[in-house]
């Protein structure tokens, strides 16, 4: 019985010893590689456009806060004016808006 | 103890390995050398410059794989076919003796264990191949030369294996007509 066991085991063994022989060639195909340089660049580009997306998020929105600042205080000047003028002169004609 | 089958395609394999490792890693720099396309030497192996210059170098390495490959199985095939000990005629038998070729002629368990490690080997390389091919590592044309190799391969084997079995299946009679049959064996001027 356990020589059986024995051998079977041995016999196991030189089973994986030929399947790893017989493999161990195309592991050699496994040995070839190549680079990607556009790959890598394409990679930079997006990081560089992400950035300057961000930048130009950032401008639009100061750009916008700033138009809205200058039309608020535009707004705030014609009001004032308006109201100045129809207390001096409440009969003179409006300008059509 | 020792399977002897398993014992005689261990030292059968180890020869057809040794040879495709070879193959592989000369033939990769020759053909890159040849076709004057540069690789550096690094972490993983051979790199080359771009996914062109990969897949023509390793579609030719391929097959000059597949091409090793063929002539180890060729020579496999040739020995089963003319030197078979089962078969291989008395005339033959005199001139391969006298050529002190004597190694040629092999019985069966010799041939068919060397025969089934060629063909396992092709197979495997029909099978990684194909896989490369799939995704495009290899160009397709590659795939289907080796398939048409492979299946060449395999018929011839079998068609081999059939007639030994037939022979197998006669009996001693049928073979009395050698006893006949006077046969002179011819050798060199060594022998005299």
């Amino acid at each position: 019985m356990f020589k059986h066991i024995q051998t079977l085991v041995i016999n196991s063994l030189l089973v994986v010893l030929l399947l790893g022989i017989l493999v161990m060639p195309l592991t050699s195909l496994g040995l070839m590689a190549y680079k990607a340089p556009s790959q890598t660049q394409v990679l930079s580009a997006q990081d560089k456009q992400k950035d300057f997306q961000e930048q130009l998020e950032k401008e639009r929105r100061y750009y916008r806060m700033m138009r809205e600042i200058q039309r608020e205080s535009s707004e705030s000047t014609e009001s004032s004016a308006t109201r100045s003028i129809s207390q001096t002169a409440p009969n003179a004609p409006r300008l059509q808006e | 103890m020792f399977s002897k089958i398993l014992i005689k395609l261990i030292d059968e394999a180890i020869v057809p390995a040794i040879l495709l490792l070879t193959v592989r890693l000369v033939s990769v720099i020759l053909i890159s050398r040849q076709l004057g396309i540069p690789f550096s030497v690094g972490e993983s192996g051979f790199v080359f410059g771009s996914p062109t210059d990969y897949v023509r170098i390793n579609s030719y390495s391929m097959l000059a794989m597949l091409g090793a490959l063929m002539i180890g199985l060729g020579y496999a095939l040739i020995k089963s076919f003319f030197f078979h000990s089962s078969h291989i005629s008395p005339k033959l038998t005199a001139r391969v003796f006298s050529l002190r070729l004597s190694f040629f002629v092999q019985n069966s368990f010799e041939l068919y264990s060397q025969g089934a490690i060629w063909i396992s080997y092709l197979f495997l390389l029909l099978l990684v191949t194909g896989v490369m091919a799939l995704f495009g590592l290899v160009y397709a044309w590659v795939f289907y030369v080796g398939l048409g190799l492979g299946v060449l391969a395999a018929i011839l084997f079998v068609i081999d294996v059939e007639k030994e079995i037939n022979i197998n299946r006669l009996n001693g009679e049928e073979f009395d007509y050698y006893e006949d049959e006077e046969v002179v064996l011819e050798f060199g001027e060594d022998y005299v």
